[in-house]
């Protein structure tokens, strides 16, 4: 051991408790981000992050799903780590070495409180990363700083609260008990309980409403006072940490107080924001024609956007030509109207489309994969086929007196005549709204294919939605104690709502699903000109599939007595 | 009373028990040993110096200053180095992390110093080898050394150890021996210890308590002075003696009143200790 013999007095001068807390804030700071739990919650929002916005169209203001929530994964680890950290500072088997160092209670806290930093920087450089990703992208509409904020103060309020109870309840149990009681917390205010209760402002109470996943310009977000009802609650949890210290505490009350009043300044706002809000009127501005929409024209057809939404115009555009390049001339050059709706209209019903007129109605979700929860292939081939089926000449608004509401005993019913036409609907979506089906129309067909071939998108999407469909194809009835009734006949299911309204009217069936998918296996060539030379038989109404199928030659569907005896070994159960 | 540290008619309890009782002494440059059974206040000595514990009554002056002042507990805090009989650690921490970390909270705020300091006090205590690995990792010694280093740290006038040896092997008490003479030539050693080789190897100075009391307070060589006359050799087991034993060459070697037939030998420091203690701490030790 080599013993060195010089030792200067270090404490000559005093540091300053700041000082102290700033360097104590390095330490605590990086063994926060090394915390196991701040790790992988930080590989999970990461993660997070790739999902959301892997394969769908960029948008800048939606801040719910763009950073936040992923962010609000990392705090739920940064906390339980801060926590962590809290109680070891002040578990009562610490070393009384530690216990008698000169620095203080309350600068220890700070030092703790400090740390936040680390964390908060690396979940800012998470949402500049993304946001820089985005920006590479194209993205439609325009930032909200004040949810961009949000992000990194919620990590900062996270640090505040584990300090806090940390700091009161020192224990390794602290930081995960914490958590699930806020996990319970925010469930419960988003819970449609407490919404119908008390409106949906309840949910801005929480950390952050990660519920709500809509663009801002439609769907009223009180983002401003929620950012300073966070900042209130962590100056209230660092004072709260605070005060289980040393010395003179009149300060510290004084900071408690005004953490306490921006709270209630920023509960206030919320409130208040709510109360001023109109969802009609708001909804109203956006409804067009509306002065800010961007309107562009390319070939027949006329493409409007929502204010901020004109950069998907031109992918709007790719689709539709690509579809409308198979048809006619004298079809392409027929005016067709592709316009963007606010996507909360048009999940109110089908009101406006009739007001407005027909057209190709896409929502301010378009091409939103959220978070892997919808298949973003829908959306493309959404429009393709909305095109598509306007070229071959299915109608786009409801046909007046075709389908009639009847009122009975039993509330809203459509009429006997509709039910009859589309058997195979449920009776939920029946009562939800008219449809116009296609069944046995050969131009359904015909549309079907048009959609599907314009990209790969498309075309696995129709794949994707045949292979969900599990029911055998047969194309004959059985009788059965001697009436007649529809054997695996099923309608295409449903493509994901809101992106082509219009179309939501209109049923495709699960034979013209299969057999536009038969003819994606030929060369496109060849059955784009088999289309041409025969579209005036294909896109007449009364051309039935069968005859499509036959005029195009592909091979028909087993009937059912054939499709049972080729499956007998194991359509069968023999009688023991 | 005019030493670095003066302590007057300290006294304090737990409950019922009198841990310390009306201590009085004076401690000036150099090492002084606290010798004692288990129970005699030693450790309870020690952390009320460390301003750990509040005595009930008495006053003390800790390197100028009143620990009954929150102000002036700073500063003896900022000048005191402890070494705690069971230091707690943060099993996670590296050694260096840890040093870094207690270095931190004595408020030595210029990172540049501060690692220099770290190094420094590791280097001291031989732990270069292990400065990077987990304390969960490191053998029950090299803690005791790593609970030497942070209490090293700032270079404190005042060292308060207790039990610094305890665990540590012959070679590792040689090396400590070493040290702490070392950093006395500057400061005020106070070292509490089961070990009376260590008094006598390094202290200057021994107080012994028994019952929170000081019963002596002197050089070692006093301390074995009591026993003188009292320590003896004899091949016939005694039939009366506070305390004896047989050693390896089959004599028995006794201390206290000497049996006819013994031969007087030469006291040590244990041999006073024992004596002034009496048999009954030592049971009490043994068990």
């Amino acid at each position: 051991m080599t013993v060195t013999v010089s030792r200067p007095d270090t404490f000559s001068s005093t540091p300053r408790g700041w000082e102290v807390a700033v360097q104590l804030a390095k330490v605590e700071g990086r063994r926060i981000l090394l915390h196991p739990a701040s790790l992988f919650t930080l590989v999970l929002a990461v993660g997070a992050m790739w999902v959301m916005h892997h394969g769908e169209a960029p948008v800048l203001n939606r801040a719910g799903a763009t950073t936040v929530v992923p962010l609000l994964v990392f705090a739920a680890g940064v906390l339980i780590a801060s926590a962590d950290a809290s109680a070891r500072l002040w578990t009562t088997e610490q070393s009384e070495a530690l216990d008698i160092a000169p620095a203080s209670a309350r600068v220890r806290t700070a030092g703790l409180v400090l740390a936040a930093a680390a964390p908060v920087i690396v979940g800012l450089l998470l949402q500049v990363v993304t946001l820089g990703v985005l920006l590479l992208a194209d993205p439609v509409t325009t930032l909200d700083v004040w949810d961009f904020l949000a992000g990194a103060t919620v990590i900062a309020l996270a640090v505040a609260i584990g300090v806090a109870v940390g700091r009161w309840i020192p224990s390794r149990f602290t930081g995960p008990m914490t958590l699930i009681f806020l996990i319970a917390v925010v469930s419960y205010l988003g819970s449609y309980g407490m919404r119908s209760r008390f409106g949906d402002v309840v949910t801005w109470f929480a950390p952050f409403d990660a519920l709500d996943w809509e663009p801002s310009e439609i769907v009223f977000r009180p983002t401003g006072p929620h950012f300073i009802y966070l900042i209130g609650l962590v100056g209230v949890f660092v004072g709260l940490a605070l005060l289980r210290g040393t010395g003179r505490r009149w300060g510290l009350g004084a900071c408690l107080v005004v953490s306490a009043a921006v709270v209630a300044a920023g509960v206030a706002g919320q409130l208040s924001a709510y109360e001023a809000f109109d969802e009609q009127s708001v909804l109203a501005e956006h409804m067009p024609p509306l002065a800010d929409d961007v309107c562009r024209v390319r070939g027949s057809v006329e493409y409007c956007a929502l204010a901020g939404y004109e950069d998907w115009i031109d992918e709007w555009a790719e689709i539709v030509e690509d579809v409308l390049d198979v048809a006619p001339e004298s079809v392409a050059v027929v005016p067709l109207a592709v316009r963007q709706y606010p996507t909360r209209l048009m999940d109110q019903g089908q009101s406006f489309t009739l007001e407005y007129g027909p057209g190709l109605a896409i929502g301010a979700w378009w091409n939103r994969a959220a978070g892997g929860l919808t298949q973003a292939d829908a959306y493309p081939f959404g429009i393709a086929l909305g095109a598509a089926s306007w070229a071959v000449g299915i109608p786009f608004e409801r046909i007046p007196g075709r389908w009639v509401w009847e009122v009975d005993e039993a509330g809203n019913r459509i009429s006997s005549e509709f039910v009859t036409g589309i058997e195979g609907v449920p009776k939920d979506e029946i009562e939800y709204a008219p449809y116009c089906s296609t069944l046995n129309q050969g131009r359904a067909m015909v549309a079907l294919w048009m959609a599907a071939q314009v990209d790969q998108r498309t075309g696995e999407y129709l794949s994707n939605r045949l292979e969900r469909t599990q029911a055998p194809l047969v194309e004959d009835f059985v009788d059965s104690d001697g009436s007649t009734f529809p054997v695996f006949q099923g309608m295409l299911e449903w493509m994901d709502n809101g992106q082509y309204y219009p179309w939501y009217l209109v049923l495709y069936w699960m034979h013209e699903a299969y057999y536009a998918h038969e003819l994606l296996d030929r060369p496109a060539a060849d059955v784009e000109a088999l289309i041409a030379q025969n579209w005036e038989t294909l896109t007449d109404p009364s051309t039935t599939t069968a005859e499509v199928v036959q005029l195009l030659g592909v091979d028909p569907v087993p009937g059912l007595s054939e499709w049972m005896a080729a499956h007998q070994d194991t359509f069968y159960e023999p009688c023991a | 009373m005019s030493g670095i540290v003066d302590v007057e008619g300290l006294s304090l309890r737990y409950g019922s028990v009198r841990a310390l009782d009306g201590v009085n002494f004076t401690l000036r440059q150099g090492i002084t040993g606290v010798l004692g059974p288990n129970g005699a206040g030693k450790t309870t000595l020690l952390r009320c110096l460390s301003t750990v514990l509040v005595p009930d009554s008495g006053r003390m002056d800790i390197l100028g200053f009143d620990p009954d002042s929150l102000t002036d507990r700073v500063e003896i805090r900022r000048r005191v180095g402890y070494m705690p009989q069971e230091p707690g650690f943060y099993a996670s921490f590296s050694c260096f992390d840890f040093l870094d970390y207690v270095a931190i909270l004595k408020e030595h705020v210029d990172p540049d110093d501060r690692h220099r300091e770290v190094r420094r006090v590791i280097e001291e205590v031989g732990l270069e080898e292990k400065a990077k690995t987990k304390i969960r990792k490191v053998s029950g010694g090299m803690r005791r050394r790593l609970a030497l280093a942070q209490a090293l740290i700032g270079s404190p006038r005042l060292l308060l150890l207790d039990e610094p040896t305890a665990g540590l092997d012959p070679e590792q008490r040689f090396r400590f021996r070493e040290l702490v003479s070392e950093l006395s030539e500057d400061r005020v050693v106070l070292l509490s210890t089961h070990q009376t080789e260590d008094v006598a190897a390094v202290c200057d100075r021994v107080l012994v308590m028994a019952g929170g009391k000081i019963s002596f307070d002197g050089p070692p060589r006093d301390l074995a002075q009591l026993a003188a006359g009292k320590v003896w050799l004899s091949n016939e087991k005694p039939s009366a003696a506070q305390v004896f034993w047989r050693t390896a060459d089959g004599a028995f070697r006794g201390v206290g009143q000497a049996p006819p037939g013994s031969m007087p030998i030469e006291p040590t420091i244990e041999d006073g200790y024992l004596l002034l203690v009496g048999a009954a701490a030592l049971a009490e030790e043994a068990a």
